[in-house]
């Protein structure tokens, strides 16, 4: 999983500049309250079983503005952002679907 | 396997008059189904019940049937070596079996997946992911707190810069412009006529420039602004915006060297306006009568404020 993040994160939009990867959310969130990154995303936890649960995974997004047009901003970044997880994740199914179907 | 010649020892073979009860047709085959031998007999039997009903429904055809029959009988010649090839399959049973029950189970697991496929939502399937924003800071500002100042501040600039260039209309229509273009005064003199002083008893300019911008390096540490500057350090004791009140500060300065008996003389800088002050009485008639050291400057400005006669 990190690993993964690691590789898709700097990718996956060019508004987003990637800071780096912890395991530790508090440390994340102190680095945002301190002022040194400005967006802390947080990935769900065993999405996999989430969705077969019938319920969409969430990436939880967390920032410390206070101006509400930066407020509105991040949040329809955040939309963009997981838009794009969702068209790699279907894009990578059909890719494997396509390649399984070819065997 | 029953071969021709054995088949034309039976007098219905020869003939071709193959009917119900010939030769060892159908209770042989009957007994014995496994040998392909049987397996032809059994279909010689059932050939010949078909001749036989023929026979009975078509009796003028016989020389038809019989051909037909003949050819039959050479269709069933060739059964046992196909029957031979499917016993030799047999062998392959079980590894055909075995891959039937994994494509079985492989089945299985694939109608579990799409089962489980089925039970997720359409909306779920394309959009796997959803994003939720929210913010650390424990305050919360709305939009009409953030940017209402803002507005607010802007309306006050509008409405000064209104009112600022009626004043300048009405102070133009009044003749207010053209006494300043007439008056004998230039334009640093009416900006400030303290600075000079300032600058002529050794303030730095820097400092006292640093002082108009109300900057914390300014000789009163950017808190006096343009009407008061103040350097003790080298003699100038200070100028303010209220008219006529230097000549009581200066009288005391001149007590304090008197009293100190340090030979400094304090000199006192004031405009004509300040005559009409009561400080100004008091501060000359308590240097009179203590015999101060100092040095009264009256500035004939004709009224006006910074104009140097």
């Amino acid at each position: 999983m990190a690993q993964l993040i690691q590789q898709q994160a700097p990718t996956i939009s060019s508004e987003i500049f990637y800071a780096g990867l912890t395991g530790n959310e508090n440390e994340a969130r102190q680095l945002l309250s301190s002022g040194q990154v400005d967006l802390v995303i947080v990935a769900p936890t065993n999405a996999y079983a989430t969705i077969q649960n019938n319920q969409q995974a969430v990436f939880k997004l967390y920032q410390n503005e206070i101006d509400p047009a930066q407020m509105g901003y991040i949040e329809i970044l955040g939309q963009i952002f997981v838009q794009e997880v969702n068209r790699r994740v279907l894009a990578e199914v059909v890719q494997q679907t396509q390649a399984q179907s070819t065997m | 396997m029953k071969s021709a010649q054995q088949r034309q020892k039976c007098g219905c073979h020869e003939s071709g008059l193959i009917g119900r009860g010939c030769c060892d047709g159908s209770s042989r085959a009957i007994k014995n189904e496994r040998s392909p031998e049987h397996t032809f007999y059994r279909i010689g039997a059932s050939a010949s019940l078909l001749n036989g009903i023929g026979q009975d429904t078509a009796s003028s055809n016989t020389a038809n049937n019989a051909q037909d029959l003949a050819q039959l009988l050479k269709t069933i010649e060739n059964s046992p070596s196909n029957m031979t090839d499917i016993q030799s399959g047999q062998a392959n049973y079980t590894k055909e079996i075995q891959d039937i029950t994994k494509t079985d189970q492989d089945l299985a697991n694939l109608q579990d997946k799409l089962n489980q496929f089925k039970q997720i939502s359409p909306v779920i399937s394309v959009s796997p992911f959803v994003s939720e924003t929210s913010s650390i800071n424990p305050v919360t500002i709305t939009p009409l707190d953030f940017f209402a100042p803002g507005v607010i501040v802007l309306l006050l600039q509008h409405i000064a810069v209104t009112i600022a260039s009626l004043s300048i209309v009405r102070e133009r229509r009044s003749g207010t412009m053209e006494l300043f273009r007439v008056s004998p005064i230039s334009a640093g003199e009416v900006f400030d006529r303290k600075i000079g002083h300032a600058l002529a008893k050794g303030v730095p300019g820097r400092q006292v420039m640093a002082e108009l911008w109300g900057k914390a390096t300014g000789c009163s540490a950017g808190r006096g602004g343009s009407m008061q500057h103040v350097r003790s350090g080298c003699g100038f004791m200070g100028t303010n915006g209220i008219v006529g009140s230097g000549i009581t500060m200066s009288a005391g300065g001149a007590l304090s060297a008197q009293l100190r008996k340090s030979g400094q003389v304090t000199v006192c800088f004031f405009g004509d306006g300040a005559s009409n002050s009561g400080s100004f009485y008091e501060g000359l008639n308590l240097a009179s009568i203590w015999n101060l050291p100092v040095v009264y400057v009256c500035e004939n400005q004709s009224l006006r404020h910074g104009n140097v006669a």
